[in-house]
């Protein structure tokens, strides 16, 4: 990176660090829109066609924003082999758009061929680590870059399964080299699903591997909480995210909206929030701004 | 319980409604079974909006309720294989032709692979166009063993019920009169995706329809033309083809 590019980063202001993920209905409005969004991120496997509508529009973004490619389907806690034909597909979309990051999930969602389109939580034993440590590796050298693991939300825990998830998270990122993706939303509704402190979580994370953070909005169904991405992020979600920032300094954010799907607005002021915050607590890059 | 194990268990219970949950979760309060509920709920949930994105004419025809309950048992029969939820859903329509409950609406399998066949067709690559002066070159006595390539969006669907006529009434845009004469007759319809991605649906004669059938399959262009014939007699092929190319329904050739 030449020095007059860094500088141009270190000065960017905090709304450049805030993204949305991009969902089919705000197509239209937002290439149309002059909206202080710094970049979008997408579902890889919305754009897994040959062709058509889709991939227009994502290219017609990509020359707008930076992009990144968030996956939910690879499945790489799973027992079953690694899809080879999913892998292929993720590569020829990264080696088309460029994205500046490309992410998954610390779970796994396939038995024996069969996919079961959620994101199920791993036992968190030394075994499990080892093989989805092997599996990020793989992931990583087909697609001949990093890839960013992210926490998800959970309702279950293992017998037999001692390792804290905070621990197991750190240690992939130590063993593979793999970025961090933290779902503060995420980690929040674990917390009271399992009943433990939250910022322990964050307090975890080795600072350098956390590449992006996701803020989201989950519902109440009974003593649970359960990770819907259908609403806006909670008080107690802010609070968590501030911590977080108050630790790792500035890490890009993006708000995630994919059910019950709002008008554009109300998710460009759920970003505006997000980049209030990351303008009031963020250091590191954001320092050298000001 | 090693991993696989452990994944096998889960994956079993989540598709038997009844079916105790796997007592390798630990059973804290609100206990085993309300924290497995949400994975059984969720795993449901998400297969059923995929089925749903690409049939919202059958759920419009069955109603919501319906159309979750056969949801739930398609997904108990017919595994997704993909970790890209957009290929689920291929087999829905001969699983409705099947289908017990639904055995009083035999065009809402037609009406599904319609569907099927749009969704398809949305995805699919885009295609080339075709080249006329390389065709030109090609010897004429040689032509009819050229392969023509059919538009990679192109998908074929034919039913002996008039099931564009029902899902024209039930697009969401439509309004007026919604009502179909089920003896309106058959229906052999071409899909293909234009270049502004609208797919155009068009009702095309039994010997156009038996030659892009041919070519999709992969037979040549004098066999397509054979079984065209074989329909209707009477076909001017030469006609015929030089329409369908101009339509975009045939998009290139190869084997000169």
């Amino acid at each position: 990176m030449s020095q007059s590019h860094l500088l141009q980063t270190l000065a960017a202001p905090a709304w450049r660090q805030v993204g949305i993920g991009l969902r089919a209905p705000h197509y239209r409005e937002l290439l149309a829109a002059e909206a202080r969004i710094g970049w979008l991120e997408v579902h890889s496997e919305n754009y897994f066609g040959a062709g058509g509508q889709p991939l227009y529009f994502l290219e017609r973004f990509r020359e707008r924003f930076p992009l990144s490619l968030h996956g939910v389907g690879l499945s790489l806690g799973s027992a079953d082999p690694l899809a080879r034909h999913h892998l292929l597909r993720l590569k020829s979309l990264v080696e088309r758009f460029e994205p500046r990051f490309v992410s998954d999930h610390l779970c796994w969602g396939s038995v024996d061929g069969r996919h079961l389109h959620d994101l199920l939580p791993l036992p968190y034993t030394e075994e499990a680590l080892a093989h989805f440590c092997e599996r990020v590796d793989q992931a990583q050298e087909f697609l001949g870059r990093r890839m960013l693991i992210e926490n998800v939300s959970s309702y279950v825990a293992f017998e037999g399964a001692d390792m804290h998830e905070w621990d197991f998270l750190a240690a992939v990122a130590r063993r593979t080299g793999c970025g961090l993706l933290l779902d503060v939303n995420n980690i929040h509704v674990s917390a009271v699903n399992h009943g433990f402190d939250a910022r322990r979580y964050v307090d975890a994370m080795p600072s350098e591997a956390v590449a992006e953070i996701h803020l989201a909005g989950f519902d109440v169904s009974g003593e649970l909480l359960v990770d819907t991405h259908g609403r806006k992020v909670a008080d107690e979600v802010w609070s968590l995210f501030r911590y977080a920032i108050a630790r790792l300094g500035t890490v890009p954010t993006l708000i995630e909206w994919d059910t019950d799907i709002p008008a554009l607005p109300v998710l460009l002021g759920e970003a505006a929030h997000a980049a209030a915050i990351l303008d009031e607590l963020g250091h590191g890059s954001l320092d050298a701004a000001a | 319980m090693d991993l696989s194990t452990l994944q096998r268990e889960f994956a079993a219970a989540l598709f038997v409604p009844d079916a105790r949950p796997p007592i390798v979760i630990l059973d804290r309060a609100p206990g085993r079974a309300a924290r497995f509920a949400v994975y059984r709920n969720n795993t449901l949930t998400n297969l059923t909006a995929a089925l749903l994105d690409v049939h919202p004419v059958v759920a419009r025809l069955v109603g919501q309720e319906f159309f979750n309950h056969v949801a739930g048992h398609y997904a108990h029969a017919y595994p997704s294989l993909s970790g890209d939820v957009h290929d689920y859903g291929g087999h829905f329509a001969e699983y409705l032709e099947a289908y017990p409950a639904a055995a009083g609406l035999p065009w809402l399998a037609d009406v599904a692979r319609l569907e099927w066949a749009w969704h398809e067709a949305f995805h699919a690559a885009a295609p080339d166009s075709f080249d006329w002066s390389a065709l030109s070159a090609v010897d004429p006595d040689a032509q009819g063993r050229l392969w023509f390539m059919p538009n990679p969006t192109l998908r074929l669907v034919q039913s002996p019920y008039p099931i564009l006529h029902i899902w024209e009434v039930n697009q969401p845009d439509r309004s007026g009169d919604e009502s179909v004469d089920l003896n309106e007759g058959s229906d052999r319809l071409v899909l293909v995706r234009g270049a502004n991605h609208v797919i155009a649906i068009e009702r095309v004669d039994a010997a156009t329809y038996a030659l892009l059938e041919a070519c999709r399959l992969g037979r040549s262009i004098g066999e397509a033309v054979a079984a065209a014939l074989a329909v209707d007699p009477t076909a001017e092929s030469g006609a015929m083809l030089r329409n369908l190319i101009a339509a975009g329904y045939l998009v290139g050739f190869e084997g000169s």
